[in-house]
């Protein structure tokens, strides 16, 4: 796959996110922001009742970090796109989080536009509404623009996260290539295409800015309203066509929606994905999450039909924690996690007050733990098993400090920690080799990793061909080429 | 048309901005409101729309009940009347025909109407040559002129400017009230002009009235309140408007040398018709006093001349004398101001 390859629907993703979250969340900011402006003590239609309840839900949702907004209104993503998963649905949470922002500046643009102004419109007898619409909007029009520009801008980095949905875009491939496969190529080249994403709106943000700015002489163009009118029109057709096509041609009855995690797992899948075409006829399509919830909430909800990224402790666990009515159909790979060093080579070795890096994810972080525990470094209280967390040490002879950090960060962590646990699937693509480590999972270790499916799909002979294709020889070959050592087919050893 | 009761504005800190005023303009009048800043004329001006709410007493434009009004009504009511501001208050984002038509898009006026009357009215203010331009691209006055015809766009019954002149030159605010003057006699529109300047009022307005710490001190016609002055603040903005008093250069010559024989020094006042009276050839040839005259200046308020003189009577002393008590007898207000010492 080349790079302009994935940089090229990354892209189009970016855009398309970005473009129809910005044009919403300003639909919606704007008249919001207004409504903050004109309802405030000696405001044009003053009700501090509705301007503090307003003040305090804007605060709100500002507040709350955008990955956490995004899983909290599932529900309500579910109700406005039909599903919790892929670019459109990134949307809402997108337009969510940026419609107070845009609400607030708005607001502040207002506060610049001189009182007399809404006096004049007042002695003339204007309506609350015509003020707000006749008056204060188009005077505070270029700063509201330039705020706008502000926020399209952060739209584009919080676009970013839109990977935990499995809504793609450029941030989304600079984190799964650049940052989880370590691949620096992928990496620049999605920054390079951010920056210069970045500038042009900044460059048509100032320009409209200007456009619409009197107090600025000489303006030989007169900004024509119909032709912006056309603009905003023609992009929406461009950007929703495609979507609209999309959704008319998915799902005929060999398809398979697969989620995996983004990383080298996907690469994995995408050859499973091949031996299923080939074999099978399934058409399976796959959706790269970026995040350890979501594929399940996604399965469960049916927004895909089946995942390939936990282990049965994992699964299990979430199973009781959320009730969800899914269940693994077949093993795959286990990716023994390892303890690495740069800085000793034995655990012997190892100082007191020492640094361990772990991963800070639940089932990660618990197995490394059990794997420190296995090392003799910790005790953990009897029975967590699984769902250790680091409150449940309850020995800790050499006051070692756990630092929790994301998964894909620890290869990258180890000159500045004595020793990281580190899974395979993220060590093989840092170069690191299981053989190097200082300790390693034994290969009996509970952690293979399965295809999980809906409960009442357990016997669906499509997804059980998928099994088939994951179990094939193909997918052992490329898992061998991807993870070396690192991977074993937990299948062949029951 | 405009007539305020007892009208009082007191803010929620307890300061009283308005205290018992009581004011009647007549229909196509020019009233002004004069006083130093913090007197309370803003207030009482944005009273007048109601832009502030009065605490208590009564207010009655064209007949209507100001203070009854329901909100739709009121803005009903604030159509029929035009404001302008010291700051202009136009709309940065619209040309200068924009800005006119404003007020009659706000009542959904139809479009070929909005042409006609923005048109006429920029004929009326002078301005036909920029309708397309942007606020920020004109001067002071041409603002003001946009201004001006956008309060008038409603076909107002009263105009109400608050400061209108304050932040113009001399020269823009004398084109600015000819303007105004100009309006009032075409459209008999009754005007109520907010200003510090007595000048504004010295130049376009039939009546005045002079506040001072919210309170009312003085009303009447100009022409009475220029002749006979009540209050001291207005007998000091009097004096200001009519430039009686001596100029400085005057007031050394009188003090310097006061040991040596000097005639007499007297300062004359006239007014109106006494005004018209050849008083100085009167004094050569009835008195034999021979006039040198140190300062003398002539304003025309009304149409009615207000003229002060200081002369240097030379003459014999009982002529001098003689010679005042003619002037005395004349209606002219006559002041010695440096006594005969010979």
């Amino acid at each position: 796959m080349t790079i302009v390859n994935l940089l090229l629907p990354a892209l189009w993703q970016t855009l398309y996110m970005v473009f129809i979250a910005s044009l919403i969340s300003a639909v919606i900011g704007i008249p919001l922001g207004l409504l903050l402006f004109t309802t405030r003590k000696q405001g044009i239609i003053e009700n501090l009742w509705i301007n503090r309840t307003l003040g305090i839900v804007v605060n709100a949702v500002r507040s709350i970090p955008f990955i956490i907004l995004l899983v909290a209104i599932i529900p309500l993503t579910r109700f406005i796109i039909g599903t919790t998963i892929g670019t459109a649905a990134a949307i809402v949470p997108l337009t969510l989080g940026a419609i107070p922002f845009i609400a607030r500046i708005v607001e502040n643009a207002l506060v610049e536009v001189p009182y007399g102004l809404t006096e004049a419109g007042l002695s003339m007898g204007a309506k609350p509404r015509q003020i707000m619409w006749k008056i204060l909007f188009p005077e505070a029009l270029p700063s509201i623009i330039n705020g706008l520009t502000v926020t399209i801008v952060a739209i584009v980095s919080f676009s970013a996260m839109a990977g935990a949905v499995g809504g793609g875009g450029l941030g989304d491939l600079g984190i799964r290539y650049g940052y989880q496969r370590f691949d620096v190529g992928v990496m620049l080249a999605t920054v390079a295409v951010l920056i210069v994403l970045v500038q042009i709106i900044q460059m048509i943000g100032d320009y409209f800015a200007k456009l619409c700015n009197k107090n600025i002489t000489s303006h030989k163009s007169k900004w024509n309203k119909w032709w912006t009118l056309f603009g905003v029109l023609g992009l929406c057709v461009i950007f929703i066509t495609p979507n609209i096509v999309e959704d008319v041609e998915s799902h005929t009855q060999n398809d398979i929606t697969l989620g995996c995690i983004a990383g080298p797992e996907t690469q994995l899948m995408q050859t499973v994905a091949k031996v299923a075409k080939q074999r099978y006829g399934l058409n399976v399509k796959l959706v790269e999450f970026s995040d350890y919830t979501m594929p399940n909430t996604a399965l469960n909800d049916g927004d895909i039909d089946a995942n390939y990224f936990q282990h049965i402790p994992y699964l299990d666990a979430q199973i009781k924690a959320r009730d969800y009515k899914i269940a693994a159909i077949g093993k795959g790979f286990i990716y023994p996690m390892g303890l690495y060093s740069k800085k000793i080579t034995s655990l012997q070795q190892l100082p007191d007050n020492a640094k361990i890096g772990i991963p800070n994810d639940p089932s990660n972080e618990a197995r490394a733990l059990l794997l420190l525990q296995k090392a003799k470094l910790i005790t953990l209280r009897k029975g967590v098993g699984v769902n250790a967390t680091p409150h449940d040490i309850i020995s800790n002879p050499k006051h070692l400090q756990l630092i929790e950090l994301d998964a894909a960060q620890l290869p990258r962590s180890l000159s500045d920690v004595e020793m990281a646990a580190i899974t395979n699937t993220y060590a093989t693509s840092a170069g690191l080799k299981l053989k190097d480590a200082i300790l390693a999972e034994s290969t009996d270790s509970p952690y293979a990793n399965v295809l999980a499916v809906q409960t009442k799909n357990k016997n669906n002979p499509k997804l059980k061909e998928l099994v088939k294709a994951l179990q094939s020889n193909a997918s052992i070959k490329e898992a061998q080429q991807l993870f070396g050592d690192g991977a074993v087919a937990a299948w062949k050893k029951q | 048309m405009i007539k305020l009761k007892q009208l009082k504005k007191t803010y929620p800190n307890g300061t009283h901005a308005l205290d018992n005023i009581n004011l009647t303009v007549a229909k196509g009048n020019i009233c002004g409101v004069i006083g130093k800043s913090g007197a309370g004329k803003s207030t009482l001006i944005r009273c007048v729309n109601l832009l502030e709410q009065p605490s208590e007493g009564s207010l009655h434009v064209d007949g209507v009940d100001m203070l009854s009004l329901a909100k739709n009504d009121l803005r009903e009511a604030r159509r029929h009347m035009g404001m302008i501001f010291q700051h202009f208050n136009l709309l940065s984002s619209r040309t200068v025909y924009e800005n006119i038509a404003l007020p009659l898009e706000l009542i959904h006026e139809k479009k070929e109407q909005i042409e006609n009357k923005v048109s006429a009215l920029l004929e009326l203010v002078g301005l036909s040559d920029k309708r397309n331009t942007y606020p920020s691209q004109l001067s002071g006055g041409q603002k003001q002129r946009v201004a001006i015809a956008r309060a008038l766009a409603n076909d107002p019954k009263v105009l109400l400017c608050d400061e209108a002149t304050s932040a113009l030159d001399p020269e823009t605010t004398q084109s600015i009230l000819t303007l105004l003057k100009d309006i009032n006699k075409k459209l008999n529109l009754t005007i109520l002009i907010i200003t510090h300047e007595i000048d504004v009022v010295k130049q376009i307005c039939d009546q005045v009235v002079i506040l001072e710490a919210g309170k009312l001190i003085e009303e009447g016609s100009v022409f009475d309140v220029f002749s006979q002055p009540k209050s001291e603040l207005a007998k000091s903005f009097i004096r200001t408007a009519l430039h009686l008093d001596l100029a400085p250069e005057v007031e050394t010559t009188l003090h310097a040398d006061e040991n040596k024989q000097q005639p007499p020094v007297l300062r004359i006042e006239f007014i109106g018709e006494a005004a018209s009276e050849p008083i100085i050839s009167q004094l050569v040839s009835k008195y034999n006093v021979h006039c040198n005259i140190l300062q003398a200046n002539i304003e025309i308020v009304q149409e009615q001349t207000f003229g002060v003189m200081v002369l240097e009577a030379q003459g014999e002393p009982d002529n001098v004398k003689s010679s005042i008590d003619y002037l005395k007898q004349q209606d002219i207000r006559v002041e010695v101001v440096r006594h005969d010492n010979r």
